[in-house]
């Protein structure tokens, strides 16, 4: 059999399992089965190459914020965070929503995940802003777009997904750094907007927290603010890889919950560390099986083809970058994160870096399109643990989220053109 | 037969549960026993990172089988949404019988690469085929765990708190 019918047979039954909803780890182990098969390869392989995957202690770093997230909104520090950021930003008018981007910010500085962001902070106060008068559209809409921070602000267990899909040649430490400002520039687009939307529809302010009351939320939430430095100051320094700052980061949770807050007893820990296997599980299998499909795309020469197909396009490398962001918003919309991530970065990676583009930014274009396929319909599971806790369909929740669509896009924009939004501070920590 | 296998995939699933959340648990003892004892003494053992390293492993593959129970793997569904009932109900059943399809391979090659592997890990001098052996077990587990869905069908959902969102 030649390349080309290898090729469409990979890629063609790739194609049909996605369509029956096999899921998608499945979907890349058994092409790269087949194609062994095809190939006279000894399907050995595929397990060998899963299995050295998924031995990477890089790897332990996602079960670990997984479950620092799962620790700290069971333990009562999501709460705090939204407490805190009542404090700071609940006095503008839309305060509620305010309070909802803020405490996503730090929320999602801690937990990476946007669905767990989104089912922590919006199931407090969701329920809270429509009983206020706000609209539910809208009250979904704050939500599970300001959750998207969580993908970007660090530390995001999608940016360790990124960095291995690339093969290790992407620091960790580099791409959480290069996450903050694309972070706090969408935070800062959400709030303008739902300011102005507070503005037109009427939504109130919140009454000030007395100053006396203010400090002792900001005091009793302490524990819960410094848990992002305990992870990012650690691994932008150097002093340890990002597996040890998480689990770091998982001790100081659990002790903070425990013996702090009392929020927690050990018997609880049992569903937590459940919980957080099942999904680790799924992310690592993905992981391991995209290796062992990697493999089976380099024997395939896909990534080097691409690139040349892709160049001979068109010369304009602002034309391809927009195509390729198209491209990812797309796909956005009916697959979820972190299988594009380890899909499309082995294929589209060597393509930017021929254009120029650094892997780290890229990572940030990246995490950013799939960030907003999450809230996107048909597929996005932000959007629908969203709709859910507000009660109303996808299509309602929809048109409330078309503002919000296009100060997302108009961020991706400024990402994907000025390189300097990700990359100043990476380069001026390592100066 | 379909009520044996909700049986057997009931308590195998809890059996499988508890050793995934007891893996975590030593997961995070043994990076924590690194982290402090690098930080406070300067002192690293080749060993914990060789043995966190099979223990990925094995909680990767089981964590993946429990999933298939727990049904959180993430899949497509664009087009099984668009399909009349019982066509869905039919490509939900192929799909299972295609996971069953990729555990028994995983299982059968996971056995034969842990007969033929004759090296030892560096560290621990533990035979290499310790890192092959997870495979064994968790693809037999993929497959019984799918195979209970080709037979009761998409509708005999897990308990809801044995699903859950993806990340």
């Amino acid at each position: 059999m030649v390349d080309g019918s290898l090729l469409g047979l990979v890629f063609g039954l790739f194609a049909a399992l996605l369509l029956l909803r096999v899921p998608v780890a499945f979907c890349l182990g058994l092409s790269a089965f087949a194609y062994c098969f095809a190939a006279n390869l000894p399907p050995l392989v595929v397990v060998q190459k899963i299995s050295v995957q998924m031995s990477d202690t890089t790897l332990a770093a996602i079960p670990f914020f997984i479950l620092c997230g799962e620790i700290m909104a069971r333990g009562g520090m999501a709460s705090r965070l939204i407490d805190v950021a009542g404090v700071c930003v609940g006095m503008i008018r839309g305060g509620l929503a305010m309070v909802n981007i803020v405490a996503s910010m730090f929320f999602g500085g801690i937990s990476g995940s946007s669905v767990a962001d989104t089912s922590s902070i919006g199931s407090l106060l969701i329920p809270t802003m429509v009983r206020k008068g706000y609209h539910r559209d809208f009250s979904v809409a704050v939500t599970v777009t300001s959750s998207t921070q969580g993908i970007i602000i660090p530390p995001s267990h999608n940016a360790i997904i990124y960095s291995l899909a690339a093969g290790g040649l992407v620091s960790i430490q580099s791409l959480f750094l290069a996450g903050y400002v694309p972070g706090l520039l969408i935070g800062s687009a959400l709030m303008t907007l739902a300011y102005l939307t507070a503005r037109r529809r009427g939504y109130p302010p919140e009454a000030p927290v007395p100053l006396k009351r203010a400090a002792q939320i900001i005091v009793g939430a302490v524990p819960a603010l410094v848990t992002p430095l305990i992870i990012i100051v650690p691994i932008s320094l150097g002093w340890v890889p990002a597996h040890q700052a998480a689990v770091v980061a998982v001790v100081w949770a659990a002790l903070v919950s425990t013996f702090g807050y009392r929020t927690l007893s050990w018997r609880g820990y049992g569903p937590l560390l459940l919980k957080a296997s099942k999904t680790s599980g799924m992310v690592l299998i993905l992981i391991g099986a995209a290796a062992a499909f990697g493999e089976v795309m380099t024997y395939l020469h896909v990534p080097s083809q691409l690139t040349t197909w892709l160049m001979s396009l068109s010369a304009s490398k602002v034309m391809l970058m927009l195509g390729i962001n198209l491209m990812l918003l797309a796909l956005g919309t009916f697959m979820d994160m972190a299988p594009l991530i380890v899909i499309t970065t082995p294929i589209l990676l060597p393509v930017m870096t021929e254009l120029g583009v650094d892997p780290v930014h890229f990572g940030v274009i990246l995490l950013l399109n799939l960030a907003i396929g999450l809230c996107t319909p048909p597929v996005g599971s932000t959007l629908f643990v969203g709709c859910a806790i507000g009660g109303i369909s996808i299509e309602e929740a929809t048109r409330g989220l078309w503002p919000f669509y296009v100060a997302m896009l108009a961020i991706l924009l400024l990402v994907t053109f000025v390189p300097a939004v990700s990359l100043w501070l990476p380069g001026w920590v390592a100066r | 037969m379909s009520a044996f296998m909700r049986v057997l995939t009931f308590y195998l699933a809890r059996a499988v549960g508890v050793v995934l959340a007891l893996l975590l648990a030593a997961l995070v003892a043994l990076a924590t026993l690194e982290t402090v004892a690098w930080a406070l003494f300067e002192v690293s053992w080749p060993q914990t990172s060789e043995i966190s390293g099979l223990l990925l492993v094995w909680f990767g593959f089981l964590g993946a089988a429990y999933g298939i129970h727990g049904r959180v793997h993430l899949g497509v569904e664009i087009v099984i949404r668009r399909l009349p009932r019982p066509w869905r109900d039919g490509v939900l059943r192929l799909a299972s019988a295609l996971v069953a399809l990729f555990g028994v391979l995983v299982a059968f090659y996971g056995a034969a690469l842990t007969s033929r592997v004759g090296n030892t890990l560096p560290a621990t001098g533990l035979s290499a085929a310790v890192q092959y052996f997870p495979a064994v077990v968790a693809g037999a587990l993929m497959a019984v765990f799918a195979l209970e869905e080709v037979l009761t069908g998409p509708d005999q959902a897990p308990p809801a708190e044995d699903r859950d969102a993806s990340p």
